[in-house]
């Protein structure tokens, strides 16, 4: 857990701690942390400034998000605060600056069914971030997570709000990424051309490395 | 318009009347990014103002060290134009560096920030103005670009400054080549300026522990020249034994004959018992020649207009913090300064001519007790 900067224990049940981005995970199985929230905007914004990688204009990836206050959140606002418009390779350089990892199929399912159904996992995320008064970066994510806690959300949902297609994976790279809405519907699978394709209404997770 | 207050209790406290700092972030794709760093480095030491610089999508201050003209250098080494325009990175590091409403911010960019949206709440409350110049669409030359700033953020001027001096002080010295004159009751200490910047030394002695002076100063801001109660600052008193002592054992009895004669404009002259209609105003200073002629203007001025034809005159000194009455030129017994203003409110009627060698003068309230400058002679007058 080489980038974790600080943990502490809310419940019994779950442990947080903020990764090196700026915005909370949560412990989900044995020694993994998966980000509590996709990838936002800001923490893609840092990557960008932080990197300044050549193979990225920084508008691109930004063009499908349109910019505005995480005060003035709205429930229409909530796909573009969530970063889209990658393909799998550049997922995976903004995981891999973070020390962290696109999840695996097993690993999002078990998050998904352990966390994310849970509905009081994001208010749980939103009062750890705020026990961590040294905190500066990134103000926009606590912002963020209290928008989406006064919006009534729950984590399984803002799937639902991102895309309405499931991805499933059968090698890695894991492009383009995650979503899991229900059993039901199927999706599209992605292998190693994922890289090459972008897809417009997905976002991604990670968990940090071990 | 930014008022900073330096209080050196030793000596004097200084009024620094400035134009409100510059938070600089400009766009590290503009061109001529050596020219504007210089620019507005030459303009922050013309207004001495302070002076905050970033590049947007860079974290760190750009310091006005030897080398400062390499910024093209910097840009190329760290990559910053690939940094984008992010404004982030700046809020996160360097927004903690200046005080809030310290400074205007001014951005210069060449297309959108993306993150702009994100932090309006924060430049709200850190910045007095906001100057954006979205330069993406315009090209303009840089000298082009001067003039407009010339115009929008440094036509700043200050034509004129007035203090006013609430109740209760005492100037014991006032700022050079300020006009001195009394209206309303108070104290009002005027100067033209003209200047981009000013610095007003003073000292202030009082009985409260803070005193209040108004400011009153005409900008020549653009477009319009405006005329605006900038601030009211609070100053200690000095801290000198004399003057401590004086007043912690006034302040109450002070208080209570300032609201007294608040309460009845009209007051018995202690003196003669008759009804004066005593003025609020009171003049201290060290300088001979603004003493002198302070008072030749109070008292010669209302004998010429006629409203003070009973005036009368105690002329007194203080030695040893000691003050030592002089009626009808008879040394009277010492007094001490704790006791002198009961004291001067029991005697009797006294009758003395106008002194030809006034060294200082009082309109109504001295008898309150406000001076304590010691080895000094004083005339008092009285209405």
């Amino acid at each position: 857990m080489k980038l974790v900067q600080r943990r502490k224990n809310i419940n019994p049940q779950r442990e947080f701690i903020i990764d090196s981005s700026g915005a909370p995970a949560v412990k989900f199985n044995d020694n993994k942390y998966i980000g509590v929230l996709p990838i936002t905007r800001y923490q893609f914004e840092r990557f960008i400034w932080k990197t300044a990688p050549d193979w990225c204009h920084y508008k691109r990836p930004l063009n499908a998000s349109i910019p505005f206050s995480p005060l003035n959140l709205r429930l229409e606002h909530i796909t573009y605060l969530f970063m889209t418009g990658l393909n799998a390779e550049e997922a995976n350089l903004y995981a891999e600056y973070f020390g962290t990892r696109i999840p695996s199929l097993k690993e999002w399912d078990c998050a998904y069914e352990t966390l994310f159904v849970k509905n009081d996992l994001i208010f749980e995320a939103l009062r750890f971030m705020k026990m961590q008064n040294e905190v500066k970066e990134d103000n926009r994510v606590l912002k963020l997570l209290e928008g989406i806690h006064r919006l009534g959300l729950v984590r399984s949902e803002l799937n639902t709000k991102i895309s309405e297609m499931v991805f499933e994976f059968t090698e890695k790279p894991f492009g383009e990424i995650y979503l899991k809405i229900s059993d039901r519907e199927s999706g599209q699978v992605l292998g190693p051309n994922a890289q090459k394709i972008k897809c417009e209404k997905s976002g991604f997770s990670v968990v940090l490395k071990e | 318009m930014k008022l900073y207050v330096k209080d050196n209790k030793l000596e004097s406290s200084r009024l620094e009347l400035r134009r409100a700092g510059v938070f600089l972030c400009f766009d590290a794709s503009q061109p001529n990014v050596d020219d504007i760093y210089n620019y507005f480095d030459s303009k922050r030491q013309h207004f001495k103002i302070p002076f905050i610089c970033g590049i947007l999508g860079f974290e760190e201050q750009i310091n006005a060290l030897p080398g400062r003209n390499n910024i093209s250098k910097l840009i190329v080494s760290r990559k910053i134009i690939q940094r984008g325009r992010f404004l982030t990175p700046i809020v996160e590091n360097l927004f903690c560096k200046i005080s809030d409403k310290d400074s205007d911010l001014v951005l210069i960019h060449s297309g959108s920030i993306c993150d702009l949206a994100d932090w309006q709440d924060e430049i709200k409350a850190k910045f007095v103005k906001v100057y954006q110049y979205d330069t993406e669409n315009l090209e303009p030359l840089f000298e082009d670009l001067q003039k407009q700033w010339d115009h929008e953020l440094f036509n700043f001027a200050i034509n004129d400054i007035s203090l006013c001096l609430e109740d209760g002080l005492i100037y014991d010295y006032y700022p050079d080549d300020f006009e001195v004159k009394i209206d309303k009751a108070k104290c009002i200490f005027t100067r033209l300026y003209n200047e981009n910047y000013a610095n007003v030394d003073f000292k202030v002695y009082g009985f409260n522990p803070k005193v209040k002076i108004l400011l009153d100063i005409t900008l020549n801001e653009s477009p319009h020249k405006t005329s605006e109660i900038v601030d009211i600052c609070s100053i200690q008193p000095q801290d000198n034994e004399l003057s401590k002592v004086l007043i912690e054992s006034s302040a109450k009895e002070f208080s209570e004959l300032v609201s007294a004669y608040k309460a009845q404009k009209i007051s018995p002259c202690p003196f003669c018992g008759e009804a004066h209609d005593f003025s609020v105003a009171f003049f201290c200073d060290k300088k001979r020649k603004h003493r002198f002629d302070f008072a030749r203007h109070i008292v010669f001025s209302e004998i010429e207009s006629e409203i003070n034809n009973d005036s009368q005159y105690v002329i007194f000194h203080q030695k040893n913090n000691l003050i030592y009455f002089q009626v009808n030129k008879r040394r009277l017994s010492p007094i001490t300064p704790n006791r002198f203003i009961i004291v001067a409110q029991k005697l009797p009627p006294i009758q003395v001519n106008i002194s030809s060698k006034i060294e200082f003068c009082e309109m109504a309230q001295i008898y309150a007790g406000l001076f304590y400058d010691q080895y000094d002679t004083y005339v008092l007058v009285l209405r």
